[in-house]
């Protein structure tokens, strides 16, 4: 008994500590402008959604949030496309170009990414696609840790299944998308969700990549509501509440897929 | 009319030779079954059939189409693999009709195929759940109904029954025989198990190590094994083979009278003789002495030792102690005699 009071206990302060920053964001967005947000103001001051109001009226916000939920469809899109299909040649097809292509993907993998900024931009600036859905589309389509991700998961599912296919007299393409997609559902699941999660919370890059309001992404805006003198807390907060929003409607319904994916491979099945 | 000629097939994995010089007929609505230990290249002649993989050289010939160099979907081959091949996200009913809607058949023909095979393999009642809600004998079911719905003009059944337990294994030995013969469907069927092998072939084609050891029926295997490795291989419990010699016209160890001209010049020899052709009997000719003795329900099987030679005896119907003596006989017309090089027949 007093063992699971201590447990309980201890469980809740960790909590207390998680989910402080998150409670201390939404309050104080729903603060006046104005107030301070120290600790001690937070309980005494009134409650307003004026800071939502003004964000979507005053600011391009609603736009950001466009921005970011449509580059974030179709990249996570691509991604369940363009890995499955890179990673399904190459866990089935065993020719020495695609033992290279592996290892090249491996050997990205051990590259940090802000080395590519500077090519990146160049190469943007250069296909004339600067500062468009494009820059923050196109370089995202696919990445090695999907790849990696997913060919490891083909592996474990038995060839058979898709010699059966080709006897019964399927094509390859009916194969990939009808057979062996469906098949690796949970791997895709948690791709789809990291890749999306990764897209979404994206400063650097769609910050190098473009510079008008149309095409900017939410994290972008957010960054660029910070002026030079002050710091304009509670419309802050209030873009930042906004922008959780997504995030934890996702983690929310495709709990029990995260928690699979994280386990993928760790347990005998 | 033969319905599959396999023509002088060889294939290599690499410099690794699995199949060498393969010549098989095999008669219309034949059941053959291919018989060989691991790894001795069964499953890879059924693959290149089905065109799963591709021949080092050789010609495959269907119904005297050559259908080496078709891809599988070509074919029209059916096959059954070990692990069923089920597709798990579809149920009993969309597994047993895809094929046919690859086909492009129209969905009415489809739902009635579907439900006609469902009703010959007892599976009506199971035709909307997912594979993960079946037993191993309904899996087993639907992968033959998946094979068998579309007609093919050979059907590739590659151990389909390695993975069910003993009862269920019988069961569908029976079941598959059945089939075949309703639907009159060439067959190949490949295992490991011999008493799989002899209760349900037409013909058995054993192999050893990429090679053909012998092509015939049941019995002739049995009766009349052309190698000493068809001898070991088939029966249970297994021939006892032994070191014998020709002396003045008399095969030792045991002194039977032997005509010599019979092996034409060989004196030293394999014999081999089945348990079951040894009889222990009161007034036997030789004396024995007991080792084991073990029970298998309808019969005991025990092992004696003549002259530092060990024999099992199969078909007893009482035990023996051990250490007891006993008396044996042995027919000579029974015996199989091999040559000790080659391992090949004599006589």
């Amino acid at each position: 008994m007093v063992k699971s009071i201590l447990r309980y206990t201890m469980l809740l302060f960790i909590l207390g500590i998680m989910i402080f920053p998150l409670l201390w964001m939404f309050r104080v967005s729903l603060m006046e402008t104005g107030n301070s947000i120290q600790l001690d103001n937070l309980l005494g001051t009134s409650f307003t959604f004026q800071n939502y109001i003004d964000l979507f009226s005053n600011s391009q916000i609603g736009r950001y949030l466009y921005n970011s939920m449509f580059v974030g469809v179709i990249v996570t899109f691509g991604n369940i496309i363009f890995c499955f299909m890179t990673a399904y040649t190459i866990a089935r097809y065993k020719y020495i170009v695609n033992k290279l292509l592996f290892v090249s993907v491996i050997l990205i993998l051990m590259i940090p990414i802000h080395i590519v900024i500077i090519p990146m931009y160049l190469l943007m600036v250069q296909f004339g696609i600067y500062d468009s859905y494009f820059a923050l589309i196109l370089p995202w389509l696919v990445n090695p840790i999907g790849i990696f991700l997913v060919k490891q998961y083909i592996d474990s599912i038995p060839p058979s299944m898709e010699e059966a296919a080709r006897i019964d007299g399927a094509s390859e393409m009916r194969i990939l998308f009808r057979i062996v997609m469906p098949l690796c559902k949970p791997v895709l699941a948690v791709l789809a969700i990291q890749v999306f999660f990764t897209n979404w919370n994206s400063f650097l890059f769609p910050f190098i990549l473009t510079q008008s309001d149309s095409v900017r992404t939410l994290p972008v805006g957010l960054a660029l509501m910070q002026g030079h003198q002050a710091i304009d807390w509670q419309h802050l907060m209030a873009g930042s509440a906004i922008a959780v929003v997504p995030v934890l409607i996702v983690f929310i319904i495709m709990q029990k897929q995260i928690v699979s994916g994280i386990t993928t491979g760790g347990i005998k099945q | 009319m033969n319905s599959l000629y396999l023509n002088k097939v060889f294939k290599s994995f690499g410099k690794t030779k699995v199949l060498n010089n393969i010549n098989l007929e095999l008669n219309e609505n034949e059941l053959l079954v291919i018989l060989g230990p691991s790894g001795c290249g069964k499953s890879t002649l059924l693959r290149l059939v089905a065109g799963l993989e591709d021949l080092t050289s050789g010609e495959i010939y269907l119904h005297d189409k050559r259908i080496d160099k078709l891809e599988p979907k070509d074919r029209n081959v059916a096959m059954v693999f070990q692990n069923y091949s089920l597709y798990p996200h579809m149920t009993v009913e969309k597994n047993l009709g895809f094929p046919l809607k690859i086909a492009k058949v129209k969905k009415e023909v489809i739902k009635e195929k579907v439900e006609a095979i469902a009703e010959m393999l007892g599976l009506t009642d199971r035709l909307l759940f997912k594979p993960s809600a079946l037993s191993g004998g309904q899996r087993q079911r639907v992968a033959l109904g998946r094979a068998i719905i579309r007609k093919p003009d050979i059907f590739l059944l590659d151990e389909p029954l390695s993975n069910l337990d003993a009862d269920l294994r019988l069961k569908m030995r029976a079941e598959i025989v059945r089939i075949q013969q309703e639907l009159e469907i060439t067959t190949i069927h490949v295992t490991h198990d011999q008493a799989e092998a002899l209760s349900m072939a037409d013909r058995i084609l054993l192999l050893n190590d990429g090679e053909i050891e012998q092509l015939g029926t049941p019995e002739e295997l049995y009766k009349n094994p052309n190698s000493l490795f068809v001898a070991k291989f088939i029966g249970f419990p297994k021939m006892n083979i032994i070191e014998a010699t020709i002396k003045n016209n008399q095969l030792m160890p045991f002194g039977i009278p032997f005509e010599s001209k019979q092996i034409d010049g060989v004196d030293e020899l394999l014999v081999g003789i089945r348990p079951e052709d040894i009889s222990m009997i009161s007034n036997g000719q030789y004396r024995a002495k007991v080792v084991s003795s073990e029970y298998y329900g309808e019969q005991y099987i025990i092992t004696i030792v003549y002259n530092n030679i060990v024999l099992q005896v199969s078909g007893c119907q009482h035990s023996k102690n051990i250490g007891d003596t006993v008396m044996f006989s042995i027919s000579e017309s029974t015996l199989h005699f091999f040559n000790k090089q080659t391992g090949s027949r004599i006589g």
